[in-house]
């Protein structure tokens, strides 16, 4: 269907290797997010007792881990949505050079926005920035530290497509990717 | 130029963008944060754009989203959309157009377990579409009700549509999920009218199965589709008890997915690696979506585009009808191009105030601008819930021939939204009782 | 003309903005013949709460509606007296008070709030929380076990008379309430029809509990400042008084038509037992020894003066309230000889 794409198969180790672990810190983060969750839950159902702080952890830790890490792994697998509708109209050659601009259009995008993400994370870290639970502040640059890395990760993604587009001349077709 | 054309012209260069493949949250950030800049200055776009993605992902109600996510998942990998699909199949085979009968009420089961539609849509869609297209039925008709009803997925709880929707407004999400039920069961129960209407009148569109079915085969059929009431249940049970709130209640439905997969034997470590992954792939897709979505809305804001449309709406606001007919409109054009997530969080700030000002409850709003959104799912050109079916049907079934099939569709979500019009309690009657 | 941005992440019709804000800026646009306009970007449309100061210091804003407790290491003395909040009990003797001390007598808040940027000039006071029950706790020892709503300050007040402090955001404490999730929830009296909690929670316990004083509402960013004229500067001032009262007395006639509509449904307003009272009292000195704490481990320094200085203050504005009642103009000209005439 539409226009071929590189497939994942195709990009440099190193590169995999990245999303991968990613996708496992962020498989980990969202297996942990439901196990928190539910024993904040029972925990409160059964003793009256409850994890002091999940409200905070779920807000500003799992879910940017959720968010943010598999980033690289859909780049890969051209899980953002797009509309594939035109692209009919135009012959081969043309879709790919579409695609290639599309690509470079979406790596400055993703670049802005995790560098923006970074600095940010110098900021936290410079000015300290907490949030309170009870008695104690916890630090949130770490948390805001997931937006570039996943943004990163995602570019670097982008570069080896790039690069692979380029160096092959023809691309497989896209695998399908529905959420 | 004035910001009123920055805005439009905007909103052009996103249409080429989108036309170009540029991702859909992509096409939309960039041209917000380069008209903001056109706007306000190079200070504005740092200023609105560099914390935005961390302030707005990082809330405790969207957690929701991949907790139940992963439910769904979870659901789909363990067997359970199977066994509900060949229970349907048992249940409404003799039917004309029985399969697609069976895919339409599966697509509301399922809808039960899962958040979003085209999640229901693409799992039910793996399951269906072989087994429509091996008994030759019309591609339009197979691919159509896949699409269609997978827009359930928003309607019937849980819903992410509605959890975003019940943030931005403070309308109770547990209020909001129960008032999606009916509206969720209508549509099921118009598409199967206009599907046996149409197989019945036209044969062809679905030949017959010819197999025989006991009751008892029936029975123990749907005996072994327990998992997908007792998930429901539980799910409620742990709301109306006290249990968890509306949002914990995601991440216990998740676990007591996991926990029914483990009994019925089918929670392998593959089964539990492919859903979470499956999980955290949609969640970050629809949340990249968002932010570009969000930058967008700020866009328009600072374009005075919301005042705009206000002024236009302002004319109407005295006729609730007539506002509600000008509130469809704009959804279903700009349904054409935008996504879901998106087209909710760019519009609902615009409209809140009108609905507000005639006396519309918000929980029969939010139910009316899901219900526009999700047709928004299935009409040309940008049709998500019609691409997830062609990324299944491949080469085989050409998109003009899904959007075709779809038509159909949109005449019976017609006759939907005119009930709910003319019957708003078929909304409200549920939520009232709460 | 120069038009000021106003960023803030309340929406364009909540009451601060509508009784305060916009009723202040038509004011001062007034007094200076238009030479200053204001633009308000309401509903987070610029910043977020928890970007709100750093909108302001980058100058992305020119003003705003800041809430210090998201950045407690940045505005570090302003946060340390929200923590006090145990130690109010009226809106409008906070408001008077947490103004005095940190436009006039707190050198820390003003030399933090430059550090950012910030030129403060009101802070504002909410009106005092309440225990909203789903059923009566008649006695101190029934809250034993009881779970409650509660953050900051409430949450440990909540554990000292031991019960659970539950973390729960306020659009869900309905449900929670409803469902039995939480019995109690610890806000102010106006949730009771903002958040319709009148219709799951039938209980509420006539002891004001603290007031929320961290919310900075008219700021410049200091450049901005600076460029004013003599005249604009004077009509931001002298504007600000007539503004916190109208803020006030709105919030007081908010928290009245709140119990009224309350006990009209059936809700019932109950006096605390003398021993809950008692343990109030209790907490509210161990308060001071705990925001200290706190307060060092946050690096401040001359704590004890700081507070002081607070109680001082609070204590003066009980006895001036006592005179002044509910004249609101009375009340604005107070704020004016005691507080704004002093400012330059
Ligand atoms: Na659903
Ligand atoms: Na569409």
């Amino acid at each position: 269907m539409g226009t071929p794409v590189v497939q994942k198969d195709e990009l440099p180790g190193v590169v995999r290797a990245t999303s991968s672990l990613l996708m496992i810190a962020g498989s980990v983060g969202m297996a942990a997010m439901m196990l928190h969750i539910c024993i904040d839950v029972f925990s409160r159902f059964l003793f009256g007792a409850h994890i002091v702080g999940t409200l905070e952890y779920v807000t500003y830790f799992y879910m940017v881990v959720v968010v943010f890490l598999p980033l690289g792994r859909v780049q890969e697998e051209r899980g953002h949505v797009f509309v594939e509708v035109i692209s009919q109209l135009f012959t081969q050659r043309a879709n790919v050079w579409i695609d290639r601009f599309a690509q470079c259009f979406t790596f400055v995008y993703t670049a802005f926005i995790g560098y923006w993400g970074w600095q940010e994370t110098m900021r936290s870290f410079t000015r300290n920035e907490v949030v309170t639970i009870l008695q104690s502040d916890l630090p949130l640059w770490p948390t805001r530290l997931l937006v570039p890395v996943g943004l990163a990760a995602m570019c670097v993604v982008i570069l080896a497509q790039l690069a692979q587009s380029f160096r092959s001349g023809r691309l497989p077709p896209r695998e399908t990717v529905t959420h | 130029m004035t910001p009123l054309m920055i805005g439009f012209s905007g909103i052009a260069v996103l249409f080429v963008l989108l036309a170009l493949r540029v991702p859909i949250a992509v096409a939309l950030g960039a041209v917000s944060l380069i008209g903001i800049g056109l706007i306000r200055g190079v200070d504005a776009v740092y200023g609105a754009a560099r914390s935005m993605p961390y302030a707005f992902v990082a809330k405790w109600e969207l957690s929701a989203i991949p907790m139940f996510l992963l439910m769904g998942s979870i659901a789909y990998y363990s067997g359970l959309t199977a066994s509900l699909f060949k229970t349907m199949r048992l249940w409404f085979a003799w039917l004309p157009g029985g399969l697609a009968v069976a895919t339409n009420f599966g697509c509301a089961g399922f809808a039960a377990a899962s958040g979003s539609s085209m999640a229901t849509a693409a799992s039910m869609g793996r399951l269906t579409l072989p087994e429509m297209e091996r008994y030759g039925y019309n591609p339009g008709l197979a691919t159509g009700v896949v699409a269609a009803a997978g827009t359930l997925g928003s309607l019937i709880p849980p819903s992410i549509m509605l959890i975003v929707f019940g943030m931005m407004t403070e309308t109770s999400i547990g209020k909001l999920f129960i008032g999606g039920i009916l509206p969720g069961i209508l549509t099921a129960v118009v598409y199967t009218i206009m599907i046996v209407a149409r197989c019945s009148w036209n044969p062809e569109l679905a030949p017959a199965l010819k197999e025989r079915v006991t009751w008892s085969e029936r029975l123990w059929a749907l005996a072994d589709t327990w998992q997908l009431p007792v998930l429901i249940l539980i799910v409620v049970v742990s709301l109306y008890t006290g249990l968890a709130t509306t949002t914990e209640a995601a991440a216990v439905g998740a676990f007591a997915a996991l926990v029914m997969a483990a009994m019925s034997r089918n929670l392998t470590f593959d089964v539990m690696q492919k859903s979470v992954v499956d999980a955290l792939k949609s969640t970050a897709t629809i949340l990249f979506i968002s932010f570009g979505a969000i930058f967008f809305s700020r866009f328009l804001t600072f374009c005075g585009l919301p005042q705009y449309m206000a002024g236009l709406a302002e004319t109407m606001a005295y006729s609730p009808l007539l506002l509600l007919l000008f509130v469809g409109m704009i959804y279903l054009i700009l349904g054409m191009f935008l996504d879901p997530l998106g087209l909710l969080l760019l519009t609902v700030p615009i409209f809140l105030p009108f609905f507000q000002a005639v006396g519309y409850d918000k929980v029969w709003m939010g139910i009316m601008v899901v219900k526009f959104i999700e047709i928004g799912l299935i009409t040309p050109p940008v049709g998500l819930n019609a691409f997830v079916v062609k990324g299944i049907v491949g080469d085989k079934i050409s998109l003009g021939t899904i959007f075709k099939g779809l038509t159909w569709f949109i005449g019976a979500e017609v006759v939907v939204v005119v009930l709910l019009t003319l019957f708003p309690d078929i909304v409200m009657v549920l939520p009232n009782r709460m | 003309a120069k038009t000021l941005t106003y960023g803030t992440y309340l929406g364009a019709r909540h009451s601060t903005n509508v009784d305060s804000v916009l009723p202040w800026m038509k004011a001062v646009e007034e007094a200076t013949g238009g030479s200053l306009t204001f633009e308000l970007a309401a509903d987070g449309t610029l910043v977020s709460g928890r970007d709100s100061l750093q909108g302001i210091r980058d100058g992305l804003i020119d003003m705003s509606t800041i809430v210090d407790f998201y950045t407690p290491n940045d505005l570090k003395t302003s946060t340390i007296l929200t923590e006090l909040a145990m130690l109010g009990t009226d809106a409008a003797v906070m408001t008077a008070a947490i103004n005095e001390m940190q436009v006039l007598n707190c050198e820390g808040c003003v030399k933090e709030a430059e550090d950012n940027n910030l030129k403060i000039l009101a802070v504002y006071a909410s009106s005092p929380y309440h225990l909203i029950c789903n059923k009566p706790f008649e006695t101190l020892e029934s809250f034993k076990g009881a779970r409650i709503r509660a953050t900051g300050a409430w949450a440990i007040f909540s554990q000292a008379i031991g019960a659970t402090p539950v973390n729960i955001t306020s659009g869900e404490q309905y449900e929670a309430l409803q469902r039995g999730q939480v019995d109690c929830t610890l806000i102010n009296i106006p949730a009771l029809t903002n958040y319709s909690l009148f219709e799951v929670a039938k209980y509420v316990i006539n002891l004001p509990i603290g007031t929320f004083h961290g919310a900075h509402v008219y700021n410049a960013n200091t450049s901005v400042w600076e460029g004013l004229t003599d005249e604009e500067r004077k009509a931001f001032i002298d504007n600000i008084p007539q503004a916190m009262a109208n803020l006030t007395e709105g919030a007081i006639k908010t928290d009245a038509e709140a119990v009224e509509k309350s006990k009209a449904a059936g809700v019932v307003f109950a006096d605390p037992d003398p021993a809950l009272v008692e343990a109030l009292e209790q907490f509210k000195k161990d308060e001071l020894k705990r925001a200290k704490e706190l307060a060092e481990s946050r690096g401040l320094k001359n704590v004890d003066e700081l507070f002081a200085k607070f109680q001082e203050l609070i204590a003066k504005w009980d006895d001036k309230m006592k005179e002044i009642g509910d004249d609101w103009d009375a009340y604005a000209q107070a704020l004016q000889t005691e507080i704004y005439s002093k400012v330059d």
